[in-house]
């Protein structure tokens, strides 16, 4: 093999350091480019748990408001069936009105409407005395039951002194109804 | 201690010699013996033994990967000479210097490793229009760069200079012409001076092995009887014992010889005596004895051990003593650049910061590289228990409905008893969530109507209240009366305090208490007997719902 000349030489060193330099500047342009991705991509991304954690705090509120109706109401929406939610309630509401001294006598149930997110509504005739009743009023809403008061007439007893009659026309929402995004139209 | 010394306190010092290798670092010295083929060159087997056992000698004291040293190499094969150059330029000066050697060394430059020393100490390179005097080192390039090869195995990059001149450093420079004599085993290095620079370099063939021969030849003694009275004339005074005589003519009849040698072609006023064969005591009056007396002769003290010569002490004192003043340097490569010693602490420490600052500029990539998959997890976490809050989202709509769709049957019941006057009979009362309210009943009069209705506007439930039929009953006793209101929205009756005072739920409580001792008490509270109001609900005195169809 030839031997080269001094010249030759020092052109093939140059050509060498240019190719490295230009390798070092290209990958590291490459690898750089590459890290500032990574790291544009992780800013994002900490933008979005920060977005994330204020959601989460609004949560934390709804959470804390739940759990105060919940023990208001005495009812954990979860746990109610559709199914069996109208006869529940309508057992209840029986139950609280012969406890507190309150007669039903008919009861009448229709289909609630749907687009108010309605399951059903009952309406109910008792006698019973004044406290008693007004005693009912009170306790329907801790039932444990989505139970809505339509409606209230107190009219007197004539057939029994000192008793009143009462007129309840009863909502019983649908919980199932606000697992759709639309917004109740109440 | 000057800041150079603190740099250079650990350099290394090697002398290459024909037969030895010394080095000397910080206070340790080494001496190897070299092995060289017919043709100068280190034998294989020499080189790799050089090569371990300076690595060893270095790794032992120095932890720098890679490291400068002074090397004196001896003057076999040296050509030392003077010249003479017109003025020119700093850079146009290595360009006239190649063409002159062109012209007076043997071998073109190309195959020489050379380097040079102005004469001119007080303007070296001098652009003035006088000529320049130079002193001008070439040996052959193949010889150090072999040193170059052994060495840079061992990491260390070498500075090659002369030794001989080397050795100058250490004796004093006295005006006139002087020599410096290094007595070997069986040759001497001689570089004569005059006012300070060099002007020859000689190798005599004539070493501390002709002592030892003549000592031999005249005592008919054997070679190690021989090379140990030598040896002994280093420390005991050669007039002693029976020997003594004897021994100190035979050792001037070798002098003699050398005084020949170097006489025949100097005539210098004072030759300073250095080497290992150097170290008898008498020996530089004796030489001067076989010089005629003309030249004074003074043996360079050089402390005993083991890496130390002359050579090497003057290396040292150049680089530590005198500042860094200009050796000269024999280049084995054609770049004339200033040779650094290597200064390993300060590129150590800069290259920490270059790191500490790469960390720098890269730790937030890395943070980003490290992290984000924790992060994506976490997220994607989240995500899954997105479903979650949907269910949280539909909860709280539902209960919130509930609670704001209850209507106000109590409190508005609440708000008409307490408005109502006293004698006042309801008939019938209706409520229904949209907040509209019919009431039917009687009053005493229209005053009492007027008063009720004022009455239930002023409490601030009820947005509108209609009295929309008024008429006296047939016997004129009572005022039969309709009414219709409106309550307001929710969000206007939030601010109002609707409700039994603490003083009506004590009054109501001891109503209760009353309605247990006596039932006509009772009645007379407009409440049926048996009957307890819940907790909070009371109605005010006159206030009655009618007791049935009497």
């Amino acid at each position: 093999m030839r031997t080269l000349s001094d010249h030759e030489q020092r052109t093939i060193r140059i050509a060498g350091i240019l190719i490295a330099v230009y390798l070092l500047l290209f990958g590291g342009w490459r690898g750089w480019a590459f890290l500032a991705t990574k790291r544009h991509d992780y800013q994002n991304m900490i933008k979005e748990a920060k977005r994330r954690k204020q959601q989460l705090e609004v949560y934390q509120d709804k959470a804390a408001k739940i759990k105060e109706l919940m023990e208001k109401f005495h009812m954990d929406p979860a746990k109610l069936s559709r199914a069996s939610v109208v006869a529940e309630a309508s057992d209840a509401i029986q139950k609280a009105g012969a406890s507190g001294g309150v007669q039903f006598g008919p009861i009448r149930e229709s289909h609630g409407h749907s687009s108010a997110k309605e399951l059903a509504s009952m309406q109910l005739e008792g006698n019973g005395s004044l406290p008693s009743v007004v005693t009912l009023l009170n306790r329907l809403e801790s039932l444990g039951y989505p139970v809505i008061v339509d409606a209230v007439q107190i009219t007197p007893n004539a057939m029994r002194p000192g008793m009143v009659k009462v007129t309840l026309t009863i909502l019983i929402m649908d919980f199932e109804a606000w697992k759709s995004k639309e917004a109740p139209n109440a | 201690m000057t800041r150079l010394d603190l740099v250079n306190s650990t350099s290394l010092y090697l002398e290459i010699g024909q037969s030895s290798l010394k080095a000397f670092q910080g206070n340790d010295g080494l001496e190897l013996t070299l092995e060289r083929l017919p043709s100068g060159r280190l034998t294989g087997p020499c080189k790799e033994r050089l090569t371990l056992i300076l690595r060893d000698f270095l790794l032992k004291k120095n932890w720098q990967s890679r490291m400068g040293a002074f090397c004196a190499v001896g003057a076999r094969g040296v050509s030392l000479r003077r010249m003479t150059l017109p003025a020119t330029t700093k850079e146009g000066l290595p360009q006239f210097l190649r063409l002159q050697i062109e012209r007076e060394f043997p071998l073109p430059p190309d195959e020489l490793a050379w380097g040079y020393r102005s004469l001119d100490v007080a303007q070296p390179h001098t652009t003035a229009a006088g000529p320049q005097e130079l002193v001008v080192v070439a040996v052959k390039k193949e010889v150090l760069e072999e040193y170059s090869e052994v060495l840079a195995g061992c990491g260390i990059i070498p500075v090659f200079t002369l030794a001989a001149l080397a050795r100058s450093r250490v004796c004093p420079h006295p005006p006139g012409s002087y020599s410096v004599l290094d007595i070997g085993r069986n040759h001497s290095e001689f570089v004569s001076f005059e006012n300070g620079a060099p002007v020859s370099l000689r190798i005599l063939t004539w070493g501390g092995e002709n002592i030892t021969h003549a000592i031999q030849e005249k005592l008919n003694i054997s070679r190690d009887e021989a090379e140990k009275l030598k040896i002994n004339l280093d420390t005991e005074p050669v007039s002693t014992g029976e020997l003594g005589p004897l021994v100190q003519s035979a050792v001037g009849s070798a002098l003699h010889s050398l005084a020949a040698t170097i006489g025949s072609n100097w005539n210098g006023q004072k030759i300073y005596l250095c080497g290992k064969s150097a170290r008898q005591k008498e020996i530089a009056l004796q030489l001067a004895k076989a010089l005629g007396g003309r030249v004074d002769c003074e043996r360079l003290e050089v402390m005993p051990g083991e890496g130390r010569s002359a050579a090497i002490l003057g290396l040292k004192k150049a680089c530590e003593q005198e500042g860094g003043a200009p050796l000269l340097v024999i280049h084995v490569k054609e770049a004339r650049g200033v040779v650094r010693m290597s200064q390993p602490a300060p590129w150590k420490w800069a290259a920490v910061a270059c790191a500490l600052l790469f960390g720098a500029l890269l730790f937030p990539y890395g943070e980003a590289l490290l992290l984000k998959p924790r992060l994506a997890k976490k997220l994607a976490e989240i995500d899954r228990s997105a479903q979650q809050l949907a269910t949280i989202d539909q909860e709280f709509n539902f209960l919130e409905y509930i609670k704001t769709n209850q209507p106000p049957y109590l409190d508005a019941a609440y708000v008409m008893a307490n408005a109502a006057p006293g004698g006042t009979r309801i008939e019938s009362l209706s409520m229904n969530h949209a907040g509209d309210v019919s009431l039917r009943g009687s009053m005493m009069n229209s005053q009492q109507v007027v008063e009720f209705r004022s009455k239930l506007i002023k409490s601030g439930f009820f947005s509108i209240v209609t009295v929309e039929e008024q008429s006296p009953t047939p016997d004129r006793q009572k005022m039969n009366v309709r009414i219709t209101a409106q309550w307001k929205p929710a969000v206007a009756r939030e601010s109002l305090a609707i409700g039994p005072s603490a003083q009506e739920i004590e009054k109501a409580k001891a109503g209760s208490k009353e309605k247990k001792s006596g039932p006509q008490q009772a009645m007379n509270s407009g409440m049926p007997p048996g009957i307890v109001l819940p907790p909070g609900v009371v109605l005010p005195p006159g206030f009655s719902f009618p007791q049935g169809d009497q």
